[in-house]
């Protein structure tokens, strides 16, 4: 749709001279900013126009962590209830979740812990997510307070940003975390688990993210 | 494909209205609902909400689903890579026995190499050809235990690099190798399209070759790459093959003066001459393991070049007449290597009636285990009228796709007369303690032996036995292939999994063939179920079907799980006969499941996981194994 035809595009998906090969998931609700967050990380372009996505979609974007080209697929996927069916598909291959809501909408906020369910349903067990409050520029409309994301974070036991795609807030922050985090959690799985490997595949499976401290502060 | 699930997404998928599933994981997170159904209107203002998708849509989301595919093929290329890297590490690794450096052979002692012991493998190496974890990863171990051989480094390496730590086994991949003879298959396609319809548009007419291949349901480990990119691929078969086309015109002259020489007009039905041909490239090449890859590359180019001579056949000289014939032949039955080759001898002392058969080894071979991997084994025969005397194995080589077997077998009491009339049959099967999957056979009639003592053979295998349908083995050679193994009888099981209901539903329809346990010649069979690993400790119990051998049961369990774990699950299906007052008699077993099984067994696990809500339909042998 949008990049098939970009031939740097197709140069940077065929490029197999890379280190690691993450595959991350943006979600959250309907017009918090997904596409244009990956656009500013993927293109480094922004337009406040909103165009639903449809379905889903991917970028491809090589970086450079730790002496290491880590190649990033970052999907995209559609908010909206109906493409429900193919984007939870893709949850499945999915190492990292960018969890997404905006923070000048109250609803999307209160949908995170649901799509934290939908994680924990489709997803692998290890899977690592980050929370993300985008369109921190607005300060004017904000009605989520940076301490009640910050907050919300703690109880998933996720780490929290708070970020700007219209004004490249964080953006790149959230990527290089993310993909920190996944790297950590590889050599930590390799190191503390050398059944892994042995291929009988009845390695110890890593149990859920951890659980902050459960501090009765329910947001509902 | 991915299920667009365009009707599918009616109210029961809802978001503010989940399963119990949803609900038993919310009860889990102590959270509460952050949904009110008061502000529904947010979600269904979209007018569109339940619509199903439209046409626009559904392109937009093939289009990325193709992009998608392109990518995993290219990675699944890479991975090949790294896979057949470390391979060849293995193969090339000279330690043998402790006081030898796994790697580089060394003979550990005071003036040698001092010897370090790797923490994977637990082998011994030398300091040169281990690395230091210490130095590398930041993790603090014991002082002794920080070494890796360079093995199990580069193992490491592979499971960060294809992103098997996460998923916790090798994801699929396409050897390099494996990469080639598809070009090749493809290529030859092409050329047989054009020779139908003398049109240079090559691209195009692949295509359809390709979709049709797809469409075709057979399970393929390596898929086509999408359409897009055989376009690529192709053009890059036609430099290649313009490339190779000079070089041809060299190799190809043993080969002809051979064929030319051959007396082919003897018994020209008797013989397969694309055997010959194969078997003759393969001889011309007999170095180093490598060449013969080349080989078998240039074999295949050169195949498809004869049926250019063809079209200038006042140019072939006298002595190349015969290669007409074996064009014909090879156009008509174009050699597929998608299940293998495999490389043998025959020798026949007319002396003794005495033939021995070596087999060298097998290539390429199509993989049975979640690994990619096969344990294969060879099972020879005279056919037709199989005898328990003349049926022979070779031992089975594990875990790969290119045993070398080595192994000499020896047939008595086969006179001339055998040889004209009768064929040796290979088999290629996997080793399994839950039942032997069929990996491709070939015949080769023995006729031949009559005018020449040895021959040399490097031939495909093929495919010539559909997926097991029903629970009665065809007469003539499942008589000798299967008659250890199907002593048990057989079973129907349906698998499918509800998305709905998150759960493995497990049909059990019928078995066959069953022992009969108690003195009246029956048994009174009943079928446990068991899904393990399971938290839950789940078991289910068909009910008893007394005095029956074929008990027929159409009884449907259900076991709550997720798809992700299915992975790591098997399903452990028993059957006993029951018995008062004592204990009950064990009939047989079978291990369904993404972990302990292979083969057809495999298949049928992964396809339910693949193709949710289906029913996938199987039988399966009983093993004579006590499952514990």
């Amino acid at each position: 749709m949008m990049a098939g035809a970009d031939p740097k595009w197709q140069k940077d998906a065929a490029d197999q001279n890379f280190d690691y090969m993450f595959k991350l998931l943006i979600i959250g609700n309907s017009s918090v900013g997904k596409t244009s967050f990956l656009f500013r990380y993927a293109d480094d372009s922004f337009t406040s126009a909103f165009v639903s996505t449809v379905g889903i979609d991917f970028k491809v974007k090589t970086v450079f962590r730790h002496d290491k080209r880590v190649k990033l697929q970052i999907w995209d996927t559609a908010g909206q209830e109906r493409y429900r069916t193919i984007t939870t598909a893709y949850y499945r291959g999915a190492m990292g979740f960018i969890l997404m809501y905006d923070i000048t909408n109250e609803e999307s906020f209160n949908s995170v812990q649901d799509w934290v369910t939908q994680i924990k349903t489709y997803s692998w067990d290890n899977a690592q997510v980050i929370l993300v409050g985008n369109k921190c520029d607005m300060e004017d409309d904000r009605v989520i307070s940076f301490e009640r994301g910050k907050q919300l974070a703690e109880q998933l036991g996720v780490e929290f940003f708070e970020t700007s795609a219209k004004e490249n807030m964080n953006v790149k922050a959230v990527f290089e975390r993310l993909v920190d985090i996944i790297c950590d959690k590889m050599s930590d799985s390799l190191d503390t688990d050398p059944n892994l490997m042995s291929g009988s595949g009845k390695g110890q499976r890593l149990t859920d993210a951890p659980q902050g401290p459960q501090t009765g502060n329910c947001n509902c | 494909m991915v299920d667009l699930g365009a009707g599918s997404s009616g109210k029961a998928s809802r978001f503010v209205c989940p399963n119990d599933r949803q609900l038993a994981l919310r009860a889990k997170l102590k959270t509460g609902w952050s949904v009110k159904t008061g502000s529904l209107a947010s979600f269904s203002s979209a007018p569109t909400l339940n619509q199903p998708l439209g046409e626009d849509e559904h392109d937009a989301i093939v289009n990325v689903i193709q992009r998608a595919e392109k990518m995993d093929v290219t990675e699944q290329e890479r991975v090949g890579k790294l896979v057949e890297r470390l391979e060849n590490m293995r193969r090339n690794a000279l330690g043998r026995g402790p006081n030898q450096c796994l790697l580089c052979g060394d003979t550990f002692g005071i003036l040698g190499p001092q010897k370090v012991r790797c923490v994977d493998c637990g082998r011994w190496a030398c300091q040169r050809c281990a690395i230091d974890k210490l130095s590398s990863g930041k993790s603090p171990c014991s002082t002794k235990d920080h070494y890796l051989c360079m093995i199990c480094a580069e193992t490491r390496e592979i499971w960060k690099k294809s992103g098997a730590w996460f998923f916790k086994s090798i994801p699929k991949y396409i050897l390099p190798m494996d990469s080639r003879f598809k070009r090749n298959r493809s290529m030859r396609v092409s050329r047989r399209y054009r020779d139908d319809e003398s049109s240079s548009d090559d691209e195009r007419k692949v295509q359809p070759w390709i979709r049709q291949r797809r469409n075709s349901g057979t399970e393929s480990t390596h898929e086509v790459p999408d359409q897009d990119s055989s376009n690529y691929s192709l053009t890059n078969n036609v430099r290649q093959a313009s490339a190779s086309n000079l070089q041809l015109s060299k190799e190809l002259e043993p080969l002809r003066n051979y064929m030319g020489s051959m007396n082919l007009s003897t018994d020209p039905k008797s013989w397969d001459e694309s055997t010959i041909a194969e078997n003759r490239a393969g001889e011309a090449n007999d170095g180093t393991e490598t060449s013969r890859r080349e080989s078998m590359a240039s074999r295949s180019m050169s195949d498809w070049n004869w049926s250019d001579t063809k079209s200038s056949d006042e140019k072939l000289s006298p002595s190349t007449c015969s290669i007409k014939s074996s064009v014909e032949i090879t156009e008509q039955k174009p050699v597929d290597t998608s299940m293998g080759i495999i490389e043998l001898s025959l020798n026949y002392d007319q002396a003794t009636n005495i033939l021995h058969c070596t087999v060298y080894r097998a290539k390429n071979l199509i993989p049975m285990d979640i690994g990619g991997l096969s344990d294969p084994f060879c099972k020879l025969n005279i056919l037709p009228n199989a005898k328990v005397s003349t049926r022979l194995r070779t031992k089975t080589v594990h875990k790969t796709r290119n045993p070398e077997f080595n192994e000499n077998l020896t047939f008595y009491d086969i006179t001339e007369e055998d040889l004209a009339k009768k064929a040796l049959h290979v088999l290629v099967v996997d080793d399994d303690r839950y039942g032997h999957d069929y990996m491709g056979e070939v015949r080769i009639k023995l006729a031949k032996l009559r005018v020449q003592n040895t021959i040399y053979l490097t031939v495909p295998l093929e495919n010539l036995r559909p997926e097991q349908k029903g629970p009665l083995p065809a007469p003539e050679l499942n008589q000798w292939f299967d008659f250890d193994l199907w002593s048990r009888g057989q079973i129907l099981i349906s698998l499918c999994y509800s998305t709905k209901k998150r759960a493995l539903l497990v049909t059990i329809k019928k078995c066959a063939n069953l022992l009969p346990m108690d003195n009246n010649g029956f048994s009174d069979p009943f079928v446990k179920l068991q899904l393990k690993p399971d938290p839950y400790h789940r078991k289910h119990k068909t009910s008893v079907k007394w005095k029956n051998l074929n008990p027929i049961y159409n009884e449907e369990f259900a076991f709550e799980t997720r798809p992700t774990e299915l992975y790591m699950q098997s399903l452990y299906i028993t059957v006993f006969d029951k018995d008062y007052g004592k204990s009950n008699d064990y009939l047989g077993g079978l291990i369904l499941g993404g972990s302990g099984s292979k083969g057809q067994r495999l298949k049928h696990w992964l396809d339910m996981i693949r193709y949710p809500d289906h029913r996938h339909d199987q039988w399966h042998n009983l093993t004579e194994d006590v499952l514990e």
